[in-house]
C-alpha cells in the first residue's frame, strides 16, 4: 500500500487511536496503564477536541468543544453519531516533573503547540557553541521522549484493535462505560 | 560585525511548536560529512527571479541564522544529527494593489499613444510589467522551517504542519540528496514498520469501526 492508499483508506486509524484513548482516559479516570512494571502515564484531554466522520461522501462534520463549553458528553454524543476524534489538546506526564502537552492531529500523526518540559535557557545572544549544543541537545532528547510516549499509547491501541481482545474485553469495557454517562 | 538573523526563530528548540515527523527511505552510501556537503551545494539559499512565482528566494540556511549560508560545522551536524533550516522568502502583492497599479499605469499608456483602449494582449503584457515593478518594490515575508534529521534512526523533524511547506522540504531534500526521500510518517505507515507479519495481515484487512454501541 502506497502512502496516498495508507492516507485515504487508513486514515481512521489514527482518530479511533485518538477516540480509544479518551475514552481509556476518561475511563480511567485520567491513567492510562500500558506497561505494568512503570507507572502509568496520566493523560489530560484538555481544551479542545475536534470531531469528524470516517464517511468521505458525508460532508465533514466538525465538532469543536473548547473552554467552558467543554463536557463529555457533548464529545461522547458526537462519536455516538459515528464521529471520531480528529484533534485533541492533551497533557501527558508520568511524573510531576515531565509534563508534555501538545495538540494532536489523528490522521497525519502531526503536532501543533507541542510543549516538552523546560529547557535551561540558552545563554541570551551567546556565541558560545557548546551552550548552543548542549540546548539543542537537550531539547532533542525531549522531542524524542515526546514521540516514544505518543508511539508507545499508539502502539498498545494496535495491540488491542487487531487482537480478539478488542472485540471480547476492550469494546464491552468501553460499551459499558459509555452506557453508564448516558444514562 | 556583520548583523545575523540570530534569535529571531526560535524553530525547534523553541518552548512550543509544531512538528511533522518523516521516516527517511533510502540507504545512505557516502561519508555523511560529505553527503550533506555535496547536498547542500546548489540547494543553499538564493534569490530567484521568476516571473511567474510569489518565491523570490529559497533553500537551505544555517539553523538559528537564517542570513547564514556558510553553514559552521557544529551546527550543521551534532552527534549524527544533520540540523538545518528552509528559507522561503515570498512576495505577494495584494489584489488590489496590483489592481491600482494598474489602473494608473493603463491611464499612463492611453495618454501616451492615444488609444481609447488597450488590446488584450497589450493589457496581459502591462499586467506582468506592473506585477514585477510591484514585486521588487515589495518587502517579501521571510519563513524559515527548521529540520532536524536523525541520521541513525532514519526519522527527519520538520517544525511545520503545513502541506505546503511539506511539499518544499519534501521535494528539496530529495533534490539534496539523492536516493534518499521522505515519507510523513502517518499512523498507518508507523503500524506497518512496528508489527509482526500474522498483525500486519490484520492492520491491511482492518476496516473502520462504524458504531461503538
Amino acid at each position: 500500500m502506497n502512502f496516498l492508499e495508507a492516507l485515504q483508506q487508513k486514515g481512521f486509524l489514527g482518530r479511533e487511536f485518538l477516540t480509544w484513548l479518551w475514552f481509556t482516559s476518561e475511563r480511567q479516570g485520567g491513567f492510562i496503564h500500558y506497561n505494568y512494571d512503570k507507572p502509568p502515564y496520566r493523560i489530560a484531554f484538555l481544551d479542545r477536541i475536534v470531531l469528524s466522520s470516517d464517511d468521505e461522501s458525508v460532508s465533514k462534520q466538525v465538532v469543536t468543544l473548547t473552554g467552558e463549553t467543554f463536557e463529555p458528553k457533548h464529545a461522547l454524543a458526537a462519536i455516538l453519531e459515528g464521529k471520531k476524534i480528529e484533534e485533541a489538546r492533551i497533557s501527558v506526564n508520568r511524573h510531576d516533573n515531565d509534563n508534555f502537552a501538545m495538540l494532536l492531529k489523528a490522521t497525519w500523526f502531526q503536532f501543533s503547540g507541542l510543549r516538552t518540559p523546560p529547557i535551561l535557557p540558552a545563554k541570551e545572544a551567546s556565541d558560545d557553541e557548546d551552550d548552543e549544543t548542549a540546548t539543542f541537545l537537550e531539547k532533542f532528547a525531549l522531542v524524542t521522549k515526546a514521540m516514544d510516549i505518543v508511539d508507545s499509547l499508539f502502539q498498545e491501541f494496535l495491540n488491542l484493535r487487531l487482537s480478539e481482545r478488542w472485540a471480547s474485553e476492550e469494546l464491552p469495557l468501553i460499551q459499558e462505560w459509555i452506557s453508564q454517562e448516558t444514562e | 560585525m556583520a548583523e545575523t538573523g540570530k534569535g529571531v526563530t526560535m524553530g525547534f528548540i523553541s518552548r512550543s511548536m509544531p512538528l511533522t515527523r518523516y521516516r527517511v527511505n533510502g540507504e545512505i552510501v557516502a561519508e555523511l560529512w560529505a553527503l550533506v556537503e555535496a547536498g547542500i551545494g546548489d540547494n543553499a539559499f538564493k534569490k530567484i527571479d521568476n516571473p511567474d512565482s510569489e518565491i523570490v528566494g529559497y533553500g537551505w540556511v544555517s539553523q538559528g541564522d537564517f542570513t547564514d549560508t556558510a553553514f559552521p560545522d557544529a551546527m550543521m551536524i551534532t552527534a549524527s544529527i544533520v540540523r538545518l533550516s528552509l528559507r522561503i522568502d515570498n512576495v505577494r502583492i495584494p489584489p488590489r494593489t496590483l489592481e491600482l497599479a494598474l489602473k494608473d499605469a493603463t491611464e499612463t499608456v492611453l495618454t501616451e499613444t492615444g488609444q481609447t483602449r488597450l488590446s488584450s494582449a497589450q493589457r496581459r503584457e502591462l499586467r506582468e510589467r506592473v506585477r514585477e515593478t510591484l514585486k521588487k518594490r515589495t518587502l517579501p515575508t521571510i519563513q524559515v522551517h527548521d529540520i532536524v534529521w536523525d541520521v541513525p534512526n532514519r526519522v527527519l523533524y520538520l517544525t511545520s504542519i503545513s502541506r505546503k511547506v511539506m511539499d518544499h522540504v519534501e521535494s528539496l531534500f530529495k533534490k539534496s540528496f539523492p536516493g534518499l526521500s521522505l515519507t510523513p510518517l502517518i499512523p498507518y505507515i508507523r503500524a506497518e514498520e512496528t508489527l509482526a507479519d500474522e498483525m500486519l495481515q490484520r492492520l491491511q484487512d482492518l476496516k473502520p469501526m462504524h458504531h461503538y454501541l
